[in-house]
């Protein structure tokens, strides 16, 4: 299985600054024990860039997945599973 | 021994300026700031005057509430850091739950609300921001200060129209005497968007007149209902105690409110309500009539509340005492409009200025109006009167502290 490529943490980046408000160094996202918590996106942000991601990719993260994704590592992990279908 | 409410720090956010320096500068001067609407484009409406905010929210607060909060909101907490800053306060208190929220809104997050029905029946629900269940409720200010402070405490919201701006401090008050040991209190309003206004239109309450010196008229005998305005006002409040320990002036004493309920369309035109809110809260101050230096009116130039407002005036005071009506400068901000009344009152009794009314041709009373130009009295206490419309009726006593 190939790495996540760094573009979508660049992405994921864009989308909080957008949704959320909160402004988020690249390198900071995708550092594997970061959590959304550390960077200010709270339980709604959640929501909102989970409510994002699933609409820009067309996929179903589930209806856990900002609980079950307290990292952005995990999140983007969750969302390469689900364009595989095994979600 | 009940403890003695303080106001240690005053958070002015209003169409004069940001700030309690810059909302003196604007308010003592009587400048009329009100001007055509700029926040929407009310082309087609009958409601084209009104007082607007330069808030620049890039930097006065944090960039995530730009996107998760309404307008008022971003208000309330830029105004709630202005008023902490005042009172060289900065949270998060010693005990988080000793430390509590009160606001007021009358509109809520109307802007956000009109926002977001527009996404939902233009592009669907899957368009809809999370944020979109906070956002637009009247709860959101304190909700946000609250959290952003760490204040754990008493928290609450009012609802009550104009009055909220007063009930607000009168709350803060009793969370004091029920054991907390400091308060945020005040009002945040943002209503210049179609979704608020246009409710409003029917009642004819707001004025329709174009011409910004004449949209708003206190007391006048050309009075055509009030400007709408945008703005907030928040305060630190304490105990004297630890207003002292803490080495911060107190600028205020809240020494009486009343509050009542008249229970009638529109604002009571009896007058009954206002004028028992008055003496309760005289009572409560234990002050006599003769000892109000400045009365601080509702002015909602609807003739029928204005002949309300000022017969109760008449009774109670004579016509000897100071009237005045800051807001008649920048419109009238529902709960904000009391807020920024006792702001303007609290630095009224600083300064020895009493604020006044810009403009007053033709008033409908012989009572002693402050008009045009700021007037230097002795100040030792100042009452301030707010309605709500459906009949809330509120009136709070302020001391110098030195009083």
């Amino acid at each position: 299985m190939s790495s996540i490529p760094e573009l979508t943490y660049q992405e994921l980046a864009s989308i909080i600054l957008k949704h959320v408000g909160v402004t988020v160094n690249v390198h900071r996202l995708s550092h594997r024990l970061t959590t959304f918590a550390d960077i200010g996106v709270d339980s709604v942000g959640m929501l909102a860039v989970v409510r994002e991601l699933e609409h820009r990719r067309r996929v179903d993260l589930g209806g856990t997945a900002a609980q079950d994704c307290p990292t952005p590592r995990q999140l983007l992990t969750r969302l390469r599973e689900a364009q595989n279908g095994a979600v | 021994m009940t403890v003695t409410a303080v106001i240690t720090g005053v958070g002015p956010i209003a169409p004069g300026g940001i700030g309690a320096t810059e909302f003196w500068q604007a308010t003592s001067a009587g400048r009329n700031l009100l001007a055509p609407i700029t926040r929407f484009d009310p082309e087609g409406t009958p409601v084209t005057v009104a007082g607007e905010v330069g808030f620049d929210a890039d930097e006065l607060i944090e960039r995530h509430y730009v996107v998760q909060a309404d307008r008022a909101t971003q208000f309330g907490l830029a105004a709630a850091d202005l008023a902490m800053a005042d009172a060289l306060f900065s949270p998060p208190a010693l005990n988080p739950f000793a430390a509590g929220v009160i606001t007021s809104s009358c509109v809520g997050g109307a802007e956000s609300g009109q926002r977001g029905l527009g996404r939902l029946w233009r592009d669907g629900p899957h368009h809809l921001s999370p944020y979109q269940s906070i956002a637009p409720l009247h709860a959101a200010t304190t909700g946000q200060v609250s959290v952003r402070d760490t204040m754990k405490g008493p928290c609450g919201v009012i609802v009550t129209d104009e009055a909220g701006g007063i009930d607000a401090l009168a709350h803060a008050r009793r969370a004091l005497r029920r054991g907390a040991r400091i308060m945020i209190a005040g009002a945040a309003e943002a209503p210049l968007c179609p979704y608020a206004l246009a409710p409003q239109y029917f009642a004819r309450m707001l004025t329709e007149s174009a011409d910004p010196d004449a949209a708003y008229l206190p007391f006048s005998h050309g009075a055509c209902g009030y400007a709408p305005a945008e703005g907030a006002a928040m305060f630190v409040v304490e105990s004297a105690a630890d207003a002292a320990e803490r080495g911060s002036r107190p600028r205020a004493v809240i020494a009486g409110h009343g509050a009542t309920f008249s229970a009638v369309a529109a604002f009571d035109p009896s007058g009954e309500g206002l004028e028992m809110a008055c003496r309760k809260a005289l009572t409560a101050a234990r002050c006599q009539p003769e000892d109000i230096d400045v009365v601080f009116a509702d002015a909602t130039a609807i003739p029928t509340a204005d002949r309300a407002e000022a017969t109760v005036i008449k009774s109670l005071f004579g016509t000897k005492v100071p009237v005045t009506a800051p807001k008649a400068g920048f419109g009238r901000a529902y709960a904000s409009a009391s807020a920024l009344d006792v702001a303007a009152a609290v630095l009224s009794l600083d300064h020895g200025i009493i604020p006044p009314i810009p403009a007053l041709a033709e008033p409908i009373d012989d009572l002693d109006f402050v008009v045009g130009a700021p007037r230097r009295a002795e100040l030792r206490t100042a009452l301030v009167l707010a309605r709500g419309y459906g009949g809330m009726n509120s009136a709070l006593v302020l001391h110098r502290p030195d009083h």
